[in-house]
């Protein structure tokens, strides 16, 4: 179980990304270390002074006169009381009958004891001269004559701490082994973490709306610029749809399922007159055909709003004649308009051709202009006009109705909406048909919209719906 | 038999013309309203032997008329429903309808609610009229006035509908036993139960609701799987 589970764990994207990265970092620190250290050990790298450094040939010149009168052991002591004043010098003394009898005067500690004394060693010549190391000036030699034998004196200084590699390369070498590791643990794990801490919120979020919880989105990460954050932009915009197209679907299904009733239920009582009676059955049996057919129809238009709400379709965009495709829809629809003793006034003389799905839009516009013959008063006319406007065209369809309450106008598009459910109950509609046209005109990036006509001189009133479509359907 | 007026509120034009017709033929007198507002105005002004009561209707809907109409009314409603969601069907109980009927519905299915109720009614009438049946009922602080119709629970006055009240007449006859939903259902809804039928439950909770405020212990107690059971009190 645990085994299992510290397997998991080290197979993680965080522990994977941090484990490389971390590999990678050590690696390249460890090679770019070698190569320095091969290429350039500036420990031994030294220049020759242009001059000689006076302040040491001072003080190699005040060591020579105290020689004179003093002992070593007493400059010695000397310098352990004056200990405070001059701890960056050292003095160093050579026989130049034994070259590599090279001896530290001052007892001062220092790290790059065996260079200086190397450098004492192997020196070309006996010119007096300063030479500069990383940390260290060595100055000298100056022949003096001590206790009757020539001896060369030299004096090196420490040089002051200039660089964070010094002060590392002074320090102890499990803290120099330490600190990089440490650091780079750090850093490592930091930018581990932040590239999968994304992708775990992510995975919760996925988690929870394949529970069916739809109102999850990814938080927090909205602002992060790389293509994580694009990552959880997409995931809340994908989730954004699906809860709108699944909330739609659910509220449909509750209205189709409560509107189904109401004709089922007509449907019912008709049939239970039919049975009874032997005089009016014929009428009853018609009821029941009218219901039949209202039903179909509801299905039908049930299933074509739902494909349009959910974009189950993509559209079948093509180029048409739309002065064309109207005047078919209105000679289509002249039987229902000549029933009911209405006449249709088609004012579209420009030929205009535009993109889009034909189907779609025929349908839109047959329901826009049946809702107009249903609910026209009798002997009146429908005006239909179409205007061409450069980019867009404009159709509006107006009848001589009742009109609808100013406040209902923009809700005559939502699916089921009545205004006056008696009066559309009459009319026979299944209270689809403009939600359809919306939802097909805005398939299309066009707009529809009602209002009511008010020309109280001539006590003509109705309600105008018009449709704006853009002429090109740009791919979006 | 006597021709009973009937209040049909439902704003489907064609289903009233429909049951009006289907009714008539039944010995009923129909009038129909087509909105929650004239059907509360007509169901308080005028006196009927039954309400149907559509729940989906412009201005008032259903259960708000429900709502308006309050305790006080003794007229029994019958929901029409279309809502398929079984919280929503019960909800009309719990607002004081006596039964309630999902659309669509089998018109015998119909009558024989509309037939079940009514003849509640006409025993409680009996009962109120016969001088000789037992006037009352007194059984662990509830009281039973069959000749007034009232109910009162530690000299409280308690609002009770004629189904709630057949549903207590029933379980006070049989204080100290165990009544069985089913037992309840053909009594006093006068059909079969059916599964997943919750209307006994919800009326039996409408009396525990309506006699909470004035008693410190249950009167009615829950077995689980078998049905109800009134309290003696006192015995226990």
């Amino acid at each position: 179980m645990s085994l299992i589970s510290i397997r998991r764990y080290l197979s993680s994207f965080k522990v994977k990304l941090f484990l490389w990265f971390w590999f990678i970092t050590l690696t390249s620190i460890i090679v770019s270390r070698f190569i320095t250290h091969q290429l350039l050990n500036d420990d031994n790298i030294s220049i020759v002074a242009e001059q000689v450094n006076k302040e040491d040939l001072h003080f190699l010149n005040r060591i020579k006169a105290k020689l004179t009168q003093n002992s070593f052991a007493q400059i010695q002591n000397n310098y352990k009381r004056k200990k405070h004043r001059r701890t960056d010098l050292t003095l160093w003394t050579q026989l130049p009958s034994d070259r590599l009898n090279v001896e530290k005067l001052s007892p001062q500690r220092s790290h790059f004891n065996d260079i200086i004394k190397k450098h004492i060693q192997t020196r070309e010549n006996d010119t007096t001269q300063s030479v500069i190391y990383s940390h260290t000036r060595i100055t000298g030699p100056i022949p003096v004559i001590y206790q009757n034998q020539q001896t060369l004196l030299f004096v090196s200084k420490k040089m002051p701490r200039k660089t964070l590699q010094h002060f590392l390369k002074e320090m102890p070498l499990w803290l120099r082994l330490t600190i990089p590791l440490t650091i780079s643990f750090a850093l490592c794990w930091v930018l581990a973490r932040s590239l999968s801490k994304p992708v775990l919120k992510m995975k919760e979020a996925t988690l929870q709306i394949a529970q069916g919880d739809l109102s999850t989105r990814v938080t927090g990460l909205n602002t992060r610029q790389d293509e994580l954050g694009g990552l959880a932009r997409c995931f809340n915009q994908m989730a954004d749809k699906l809860e709108t197209n699944i909330s739609a679907q659910q509220r449909l299904l509750g209205d189709v399922s409560h509107e189904l009733r109401s004709p089922l239920t007509r449907l019912q009582m008709a049939l239970a007159l039919a049975q009874q009676k032997g005089e009016d059955q014929e009428q009853y049996f018609e009821r029941c055909q009218k219901e039949i057919n209202q039903l179909d129809e509801m299905i039908a238009h049930v299933l074509t709003l739902s494909r349009l709400e959910n974009s189950f379709k993509p559209l079948n965009i093509a180029s048409f004649s739309f002065t064309r495709l109207l005047k078919s829809i209105v000679s289509d629809q002249q039987l229902l308009a000549e029933n009911k003793q209405v006449l249709i006034e088609c004012n579209a003389h420009k030929d205009i051709t535009i993109q889009g799905d034909s189907h779609l839009l025929s349908g839109a516009i047959t329901n826009v202009l049946i809702n107009a013959i249903k609910h026209t008063a009798k002997n009146s006319t429908i005006k239909i006009a179409l205007i061409d406007n450069n980019h867009q065209l404009s159709l509006t369809i107006s009848d001589s109705g009742n009109g609808v309450p100013e406040d209902a106008l923009a809700k005559i598009f939502t699916a089921f909406y009545r205004v006056n459910s008696a009066r559309d109950r009459e009319t026979g509609g299944t209270g689809l048909g403009l939600a359809i046209a919306k939802q097909a005109i805005t398939a299309h990036h066009g707009k529809i919209f009602a209002k009511n006509i008010n020309q109280t001189n001539e006590h003509h009133q109705g309600l105008a719906v018009t449709i704006e479509l853009p002429k090109n359907q740009v791919n979006q | 038999m006597n021709t009973k007026r009937l209040l049909l509120i439902d704003d489907d034009k064609e289903l009233a013309e429909l049951l009006t017709a289907f009714l008539g033929m039944h010995q009923y007198s129909v009038d129909c309203c087509f909105d929650g507002q004239s059907g509360l105005k007509q169901a308080i002004s005028q006196s009927y032997d039954i309400i149907l009561l559509d729940v989906m209707m412009p201005k008032l809907n259903g259960f708000e008329v429900l709502k308006a109409l309050g305790d006080q009314h003794k007229t029994p409603v019958l929901m029409l429903t279309a809502k398929g969601d079984d919280n929503d069907r019960v909800l009309g109980l719990e607002l004081g309808a006596d039964d309630y009927l999902a659309k669509p519905f089998h018109h015998q299915e119909l009558l024989a609610r509309i037939k079940a109720i009514l003849r509640r009614i006409a025993i409680t009438q009996d009962l109120k009229n016969h001088p000789n049946a037992e006037q009352t009922l007194f059984i662990n602080g509830v009281k039973l006035n069959h000749a007034t119709h009232q109910v009162t629970c530690h000299t409280q006055a308690v609002e009770l509908t004629s189904t709630e009240y057949q549903v207590l007449t029933i379980l006070m006859q049989h204080q100290g036993e165990i009544v069985s939903k089913a037992q309840l259902s053909e009594q006093v809804l006068g059909r079969k139960l059916a599964p997943f039928d919750r209307s006994i439950d919800v009326h039996v909770s409408n009396i525990r609701r309506k006699l909470l405020p004035f008693s410190d212990t249950d009167k009615i107690k829950t077995i689980r799987g078998a049905g109800y059971i009134f309290l003696s009190g006192d015995l226990s």
